[in-house]
């Protein structure tokens, strides 16, 4: 087969190579190694060495859109909270928050295993809440700040909030030793109402298109630290000795970047080839 | 037992894949049941979400009529076409309080912190981190002499602004390989799924779809 008539290609051969491709680690996991990276070792750390009792707010602000990118992360982060003795205050910021918290704990196609709360010890109310969605972007994102209540009842049981002993520890952001978000956008939006306003420390999960403009935030010392994409929800499952569902999606995701990999390897050297013979 | 719900969620995920093959009826339902279902999911939620924070308050006589000024703002909303004069205060108020609020910590979110954090000194505790830091400084300085558009940088100067075009290419490039990954993270879990699950049942299905699609197409060519 010519140069000429590989880069003409139809992009679906593309696309099957792909599919049997990525199918191998799932019929036949193959085990490469992962190393957790500085950026999501110094997102555990954080937790890690937070004091017994500290106030953390864990926001599901991601979109099944995401999918396992983003719901494997919370899940890997929700399962470290909750192993640690800490007052974890669920929220969701985004309107598919309340279905994703579910889904979590539940277990999944997105979060992977269910968690469940009681095998950590812990109790709705005084340990971890849920306290529901909040609609409005970056008004109830500075809302929440000044008003941890403002849902009124709790997710879950729709309860008032007055009723669980967790809420009194945490009424305003001063009461935070740390917000975590998982989410898809708002960003620079909670740099700005939680860390500017208030100075209170912020922990992202982000997707792989929202990462390069958050670098800036970790360089200047606005933001603790970030998961990135599915790398980083692995990484974190690695250090948290919990490997799940992004632990087992790494060797797909590995094969088919290195198939993308050759792909643009080879596009460009049939690119220049052709180029050159054509002005031969 | 065949589960039932992994069935739905073959046919739901392959149906939108199969737009990769072609533009086809599939695709389309997937796509418009998932718009839909997500319209649906944001109308309660947004229902709920109004419900306990503007008017549960208003009904137990807290901030009442701060909070029925405010529902008759939003209630506005709903009269577009009807009443455009009235339509434009209610935006007109969200965007300059959205404004206001965004003003308030952007500033120092999005200036001062950035500046500030480019601007630490250039000795770190390790060799790599000094390294980082240089490259930021030196990238910020050189991407911020491409934007200068008031005189026609020339002479050996020029070399400055031809450095920060490169950074720009390399983070462009990195954003674009993120995007990359981030695709193929959601394409690899839905594949997991696709094989662990009962979902497995539909690729054949699908796989015969494509395969009769193709020999059809074959046939009505050659006639």
């Amino acid at each position: 087969m010519s140069l000429k008539k590989i880069s003409g290609l139809d992009a679906r051969y593309l696309y099957l190579i792909l599919l049997i491709l990525s199918s191998i680690p799932i019929l036949m996991p193959l085990g490469l190694p992962l190393a957790p990276s500085a950026l999501t070792r110094s997102a555990y750390d954080f937790i890690e060495n937070l004091p017994p009792g500290s106030v953390v707010i864990l926001d599901a602000q991601h979109s099944t859109g995401y999918g396992p990118e983003l719901g494997t992360q919370f899940a890997a982060l929700m399962k470290h909270l909750l192993s640690r003795p800490l007052k974890v205050v669920i929220v969701a910021l985004g309107a598919e928050g309340p279905m994703l918290v579910d889904m979590t704990f539940k277990g999944s196609t997105l979060s992977g295993s269910p968690i469940n709360p009681d095998a950590y010890g812990k109790v709705y109310g005084e340990d971890y809440i849920f306290v529901g969605y909040i609609a409005g972007g970056e008004t109830a994102i500075a809302a929440f700040a000044r008003n941890s209540w403002i849902t009124e009842v709790d997710g879950e049981q729709k309860k008032p909030l007055s009723e669980f002993p967790i809420m009194e520890y945490c009424k305003t952001v001063d009461d935070w030793s740390l917000a975590i978000s998982v989410s898809g956008g708002n960003f620079e939006q909670m740099v700005a109402q939680w860390y500017s306003a208030y100075g209170t420390p912020i922990i992202f999960g982000a997707p792989g298109v929202s990462a390069p403009r958050l670098y800036p935030y970790i360089g200047a010392g606005q933001v603790v630290a970030m998961l990135v994409s599915l790398t980083g929800a692995a990484e974190y499952e690695l250090l948290i000795r919990k490997p799940g569902l992004a632990a087992s999606l790494m060797d797909v995701l590995n094969l088919a970047q290195l198939l993308i990999v050759a792909s643009i390897v080879i596009g460009n050297i049939i690119y220049f080839a052709t180029r050159q013979g054509g002005r031969a | 037992m065949v589960s039932v719900v992994y069935i739905l969620y073959g046919i739901g995920a392959l149906a939108i894949w199969s737009l990769l093959y072609r533009e086809n009826i599939f695709y389309r339902c997937a796509e418009y049941f998932y718009v839909g279902f997500y319209g649906a999911h944001l109308l309660v939620l947004g229902w709920e979400s109004a419900l306990s924070i503007a008017w549960t308050p208003v009904t137990r006589g807290e901030y009442l009529w701060g909070g029925i000024f405010i529902l008759a703002l939003g209630f506005i909303l709903f009269f577009y076409s009807k009443t455009r004069a009235f339509y434009m205060i209610p935006i007109s108020l969200i965007v300059a309080l959205g404004t206001a609020l965004g003003m308030r910590g952007a500033i120092h979110a999005q200036l001062l912190g950035q500046i500030g954090g480019s601007m630490s000194s250039l000795i770190k505790a390790t060799f790599m981190d000094s390294f980082n830091t240089t490259l930021i400084t030196v990238g910020s300085f050189c991407t911020l002499s491409y934007f200068i558009f008031t005189r026609q940088i020339k002479g050996p100067i020029y070399v400055i602004p031809r450095i920060g075009r490169i950074f720009i290419m390399v983070t462009v490039g990195a954003a674009y390989a993120n995007t990359g990954t981030g695709r193929l993270a959601n394409y690899s879990g839905i594949l997991l799924n696709l094989w662990q699950t009962d979902a497995v049942y539909i690729i054949p299905v699908a796989l015969a779809f494509i395969l009769f699609d193709i020999i059809w197409r074959k046939t009505k060519k050659n006639i």
